[in-house]
């Protein structure tokens, strides 16, 4: 690396999504006059905490050519479990570790199915995903859970020197994956088990190993986000995750990771979380409804996906 | 025991007949199996789709969503336009069609793996079915339409016969045609299919298009049997249609299985859902032993190959992620 480097030579460090997160937040701010409220602004932060934390996850498994379709079940069977363990009075700290060890089984299962038995990342996940949902449904009884416990809803609504508790969360996550991903013999095998397996394992890398503990961060990630959303809105709904893993795939996806494993990296798949709350968010204030954001969200995804295929090529 | 392994689904099916008709007496009613034929003709034509295109090593997660899509705009077009039968029918075939094409084209000209363009096209084709409805139900049909749903021709259900003559068609299709051989070629080695001629593309491109056209046409059955249509509709079927091809016999890695197998799969998936109502196992766990029965069913599938040492020689596995 150069000594001097000009400013502009520095911008190619920034990732594409982050210009795209300016152009969208300037088309909103023109269209819609609340949208650059302090209020919404601070809104959408809050708003994009989850997804945020799930595109993580997501880009991290996708780095290794796999993919998780099971986060979003994995967060409704969290929110289910730890809404349950507080229903019952088992207090703040176990009912969170109850919720996290859902995702450690739940990321376990699918690390030892796709590393042990090797079936293809995204149908053993999809399997977990109609496991996950089947169980949430019948463990809280198809309704939706609710609580006395109060401690638990400062996860999500509480402030710490002023600032949300979850952008301190997302901090807190974001460095130690970080920190995993870039600063770790694990986080190398990520990379490289997703640019050349056979490589990896040749050079004498315990793949089924760090697969699993892949999936198994996935999974813990996915808890996490579970337990924010249910202390988010301090109930837990069994089909409360639906989609989620969708808009952590295009987040990632918007953010440069490919499909291909080996690409990508955890800063734009910030941005592309915030690109796709932003959108969201802003066609909400436009009065376009749910049905909308997915049907743009699909078109950005298919739009990005072929871009960066061509950019793979 | 290798004999067995031919009609090993065969045997399977008879077998959980016999236990579940053990365990409840209500279960061999005629009543009871017409009900459960009738329920497994619908997922058995999205299985049919699905099967074609999991032999040419892709996978098809949009099809409930399509399923939707197209049932909705055949309701509005019948019923809130008052347009002809025929012509609800061909508009809802044509959507089913489009939906195909785009995933197939993405498939195949984009090389986007299978199943992130049928995903984000499940979500994209939901919504619009929600854009569409605004959120309302539309019921209430004529008869001649929903005698396609509900109907007797010589006393079998109309869903069997048309579920029937589908998979009787595909039979001949994969049997009998060039285009049947060339998916198989195409599962099995596309490279090498290529180089011998096969534009993998387009079959890959249509192959698709037929998957979206029978969920349409499922969409069509279900809509006139649940005499309504809504935009949630078939939200697990992608998962149902799945578990029925894999246990059918067709595997993931695509080049093998058919869409025979498929039928029994159905009929297996419709059984076990038939009997967790008969005894009064809780229907919020139908999703759970579905994804239980797919990861259970691939991983002894991966398994019986070495097991059995069946012929292995189709080992590409071109599922994106999963190579």
């Amino acid at each position: 690396m150069e000594f001097k480097e000009s400013f502009w030579a520095k911008t190619r460090f920034v990732p594409n999504a982050a210009y795209m997160f300016l152009m969208t937040l300037m088309i909103f701010a023109i269209f819609s006059p609340s949208f650059l409220s302090l209020m919404n602004l601070s809104n959408i932060m809050l708003q994009s905490s989850m997804i945020t934390i799930v595109a993580l996850g997501m880009t991290i498994v996708m780095l290794s050519n796999g993919i998780d379709l099971s986060i979003g079940s994995v967060m409704s069977l969290t929110g289910v479990v730890t809404g349950l363990l507080l229903a019952s009075g088992s207090g703040f700290v176990l009912s969170i570790l109850g919720g996290i060890g859902v995702g450690v089984f739940c990321g376990a299962f699918n690390g030892i199915m796709i590393a042990k038995v090797g079936l293809a990342p995204f149908i053993a996940t999809f399997g977990m995903m109609g496991i996950a949902d089947g169980v949430s449904l019948f463990a809280a009884g198809g309704e939706t859970l609710y609580w006395e416990e109060t401690k638990f809803h400062v996860i999500a609504n509480g402030h710490f020197l002023a600032v949300p508790m979850p952008v301190w969360i997302i901090i807190g996550i974001f460095s130690i994956m970080y920190f995993i991903l870039y600063k770790t013999p694990f986080g190398i095998n990520i990379f490289a088990l997703g640019g050349n397996e056979e490589g990896l394992r040749l050079s004498g890398v315990r793949i089924v190993r760090n697969k699993i503990g892949i999936y198994i961060l996935s999974g813990i990630i996915a808890s996490f986000a579970g337990i924010m959303l249910a202390s988010r809105i301090a109930s837990a709904h069994p089909t409360g995750g639906f989609g989620y893993e969708f808009e952590a795939i295009a987040a990632a996806v918007i953010g440069g990771t490919t499909f291909f494993g080996g690409r990508g990296g955890l800063v734009g798949s910030v941005f592309g979380a915030l690109i796709i709350t932003l959108i969201r968010n802003g066609l909400s204030l436009l009065g376009y409804t749910t049905p909308w954001q997915y049907c743009l969200i699909g078109i950005i995804l298919t739009v990005c996906v072929t871009i960066n295929t061509f950019y793979t090529k | 025991m290798k004999f067995l392994i031919p009609y090993s689904r065969i045997l399977i099916l008879l077998a959980l007949c016999a236990l579940i008709s053990f365990f409840s007496p209500h279960f061999l009613q005629t009543s009871n199996i017409i009900n459960i034929l009738r329920q497994a003709a619908i997922l058995n034509i999205l299985g049919v789709g699905m099967t074609i295109v999991i032999i040419t090593g892709g996978i098809d997660l949009s099809n409930g969503a399509v399923l939707a899509l197209s049932s909705c705009i055949a309701a509005i077009l019948l019923k809130d336009a008052g347009l002809p039968m025929p012509i609800g029918i061909i508009a809802a075939l044509i959507i089913g069609c489009c939906c195909g094409l785009i995933n197939g084209a993405m498939v195949a000209k984009v090389a986007i793996p299978p199943f992130v363009i049928t995903y984000a096209m499940m979500f994209f084709t939901r919504g619009l079915a929600f854009l569409f409805l605004q959120g309302k139900i539309i019921y209430g049909f004529t008869p001649e339409f929903r005698f396609i749903g509900t109907g007797y021709l010589f006393g079998v259900p109309m869903p069997i016969i048309i579920s029937a003559m589908v998979t009787i068609i595909f039979i001949f299709i994969q049997k009998y045609t060039p285009f049947g051989s060339e998916i198989y070629a195409v599962g099995a080695d596309e490279e090498a299919s290529m180089l011998s001629g096969i534009r993998t593309k387009s079959v890959v491109i249509r192959v698709y298009i037929l998957s979206g056209i029978l969920s349409a046409l499922a969409g069509i059955v279900y809509m006139s049997r649940l005499n309504a249509s809504e935009p949630v509709i078939g939200e697990a079927f992608p998962l149902d249609a799945i578990a029925a091809v894999l246990i059918g016999g067709t595997p993931l890695s695509g080049g093998e299985g058919g869409v025979g197998g498929t039928v029994i799969g159905a009929l297996v998936i419709t059984i076990i859902i038939n009997a967790m109502n008969l005894l009064g196992i809780s229907s919020l766990l139908q999703t759970f032993v579905l994804g239980a029965l797919i990861i259970i069913m691939i991983s002894v599938q991966s398994h019986s190959r070495r097991l059995f040492s069946l012929p292995s020689i189709f080992s590409a596995n071109r599922n994106g992620a999963g190579s």
